[in-house]
């Protein structure tokens, strides 16, 4: 009625500014995913290309991040699998008695909980302290001074750090899971009338190549993620201090929401 | 005799630095320079002179192909810059020196690292040549406590100095600085006016800007004069 009446009443005025802030935000968020997408495009182009120079730089960057990523974070990562093994344990106990323990354990640590709760470890330690990283190597153009040396950040700063993140959530996956299951194993012994070896070889029985390959490829998939999520946010950091805390922030809560996405998709895409 | 490529011509018959046209803008500032016409000859050292710091130091960005135009041609030793994309621009920059007041060390290496960075990245350095090159400059510029030290652990002019030393050690064809007499003080600064004399005289350009007349004094400039936006003549050998 309002608007066949009155063409410039403040329905009409609400539809339009609507309407132009769905566009505008619709528009907005296409422009930052082919932003992402493009970044994440290059940074893959570097797993099939060979650096021109600086090799031995290159190859030193890479184990410094894996020593940073994957050797410092396994005091952290084997006592929480352990508790987190354990706990999960003794719930599924509470719930189902004695029966299928390997079988809830697979379900839970293998299929979900490890691959998260790994990726979530190195968004923690990992992804803030890389997005910190580059933030203040552009805020304080240390990229530049690199750059005017003829130096490839891409190779030195992008490359080391995906190959040594992903790497990293890779491995350190597989240890959580180790030791989440050695956890349940202690758990079933001392707490259940199971035999010692009754847990493993029910997890033995249960676990099947598509468990292992579906792991391995969110463990992957939660790497690619969070490195480009936390360079990407490095890199665009705008030139003030004041923007650092924001952009590792802002990549933390992205990356794991993302990680929580893609998840969803992979148990999705193989389980039901 | 190798064929040169498509683009290029023999390098000792062209000027260093060709633009033409160019147009550059820094979105941050609300800063452009429009129609820039500048050709700078081999050996020279010119001063630019501006109204506005700010301006000058975005035409040294551009110059320096940090900043890219949106308009015009950059020719640097006779080729034309693809200014597409950044790794195409790295061994141009490679052999530009460029000092200006955010200038930086990577603060994760020591400052002999930083020094040596480069050097040791690219495959075709003379070690022994650079080794000596550096030692000779940080023994120059006062720099020999700094280096085992990460550049946040050495006072403020020990790492404008260190930063200089490292700009020298590129040899670089094409030398910016933004008052440089802050950078090296007056206590270094005819040995950085020495530095300066030899890279004219292998064919180098050296432009800058400055507060200090005595540096016009001793390198005898041309000069450049920035204005509204644009230079104000063109140079010409």
């Amino acid at each position: 009625m309002i608007l066949t009446t009155n063409p410039q009443g403040p329905s009409l005025k609400w539809i339009g500014r609507t309407c132009g802030y769905v566009g505008r935000t619709t528009l907005d968020l296409m422009g930052k995913s082919f932003v992402r997408a493009a970044f994440t495009f290059r940074i893959l182009t570097l797993l099939v290309r060979r650096p021109k120079n600086g090799r031995r730089q290159v190859k030193r960057a890479v184990i410094e991040q894996i020593y940073f990523t994957a050797v410092q974070a396994l005091p952290l990562i084997i006592p929480l699998a352990l508790l987190v093994g354990s706990a999960m344990i003794i719930q599924f106990s509470k719930l189902s008695g004695d029966l299928e323990l390997g079988k809830a354990a697979v379900i839970l640590i293998i299929r979900e909980i490890g691959p998260l709760i790994t990726a979530l470890v190195v968004i923690l330690r990992s992804a803030t302290a890389v997005t910190a990283e580059m933030s203040c190597m552009t805020v304080f153009n240390e990229i530049e001074a690199m750059e005017m040396a003829g130096v490839d950040p891409m190779w030195v700063l992008s490359y080391s750090r995906f190959t040594g993140i992903t790497s990293a959530v890779v491995c350190l996956f597989v240890v959580f899971d180790l030791a989440a299951l050695l956890g349940g194993h202690i758990v079933t012994w001392v707490t259940t009338s199971q035999g010692s070896n009754n847990f493993l070889f029910e997890v033995a029985r249960a676990i099947s190549g598509t468990d292992l390959v579906v792991s391995l490829v969110k463990a992957l998939l939660f790497g690619l993620i969070i490195t480009v999520v936390s360079l990407f946010h490095g890199y665009t950091t705008v030139r003030k201090v004041s923007r650092i805390p924001v952009s590792v922030s802002q990549a933390s809560v992205e990356s794991f929401f993302v990680c929580m996405i893609v998840n969803a998709f992979v148990s999705i895409v193989f389980y039901l | 005799m190798s064929t040169p490529a498509p683009g290029e011509t023999d390098a000792a018959d062209n000027p260093l630095v060709q633009l033409k046209s160019v147009s550059v803008n820094d979105s941050w500032k609300g800063l452009s320079l429009t129609d820039m016409d500048v050709t700078l000859p081999r050996g020279a050292a010119v001063q630019l002179v501006s109204d506005s710091p700010a301006s000058a130091h975005l035409l040294m960005r551009c110059l320096a192909t940090l900043d890219w135009p949106w308009r015009g041609t950059y020719r640097f030793n006779g080729v034309k810059l693809p200014f597409t994309r950044y790794e195409k621009l790295l061994d141009v920059k490679r052999t530009i020196g460029y000092l200006y007041p955010m200038a930086a060390m990577v603060r994760n290496r020591t400052v002999e690292e930083n020094l040596d960075y480069q050097a040791n990245y690219f495959n075709d350095t003379d070690i022994p040549r650079h080794q000596g090159l550096k030692e000779s400059l940080v023994k120059g510029f006062g720099t020999q406590a700094a280096l085992p030290f990460c550049p946040e652990l050495v006072s403020a002019m020990e790492q404008r100095r260190a930063i200089v030393v490292r700009e020298l050690l590129k040899e670089p064809t094409l030398f910016l600085a933004e008052y440089p007499e802050e950078f090296v003080g007056r206590g270094y600064l005819s040995l950085f006016i020495g530095e300066i004399r030899k890279l004219l005289s292998r064919g180098g350009v050296f432009v800058y800007t400055t507060n200090y007349r005595g540096l016009g004094k001793e390198l005898k400039p041309l000069t450049l004069r920035l204005e509204n936006g644009t230079l104000s003549k063109e140079l010409v050998p």
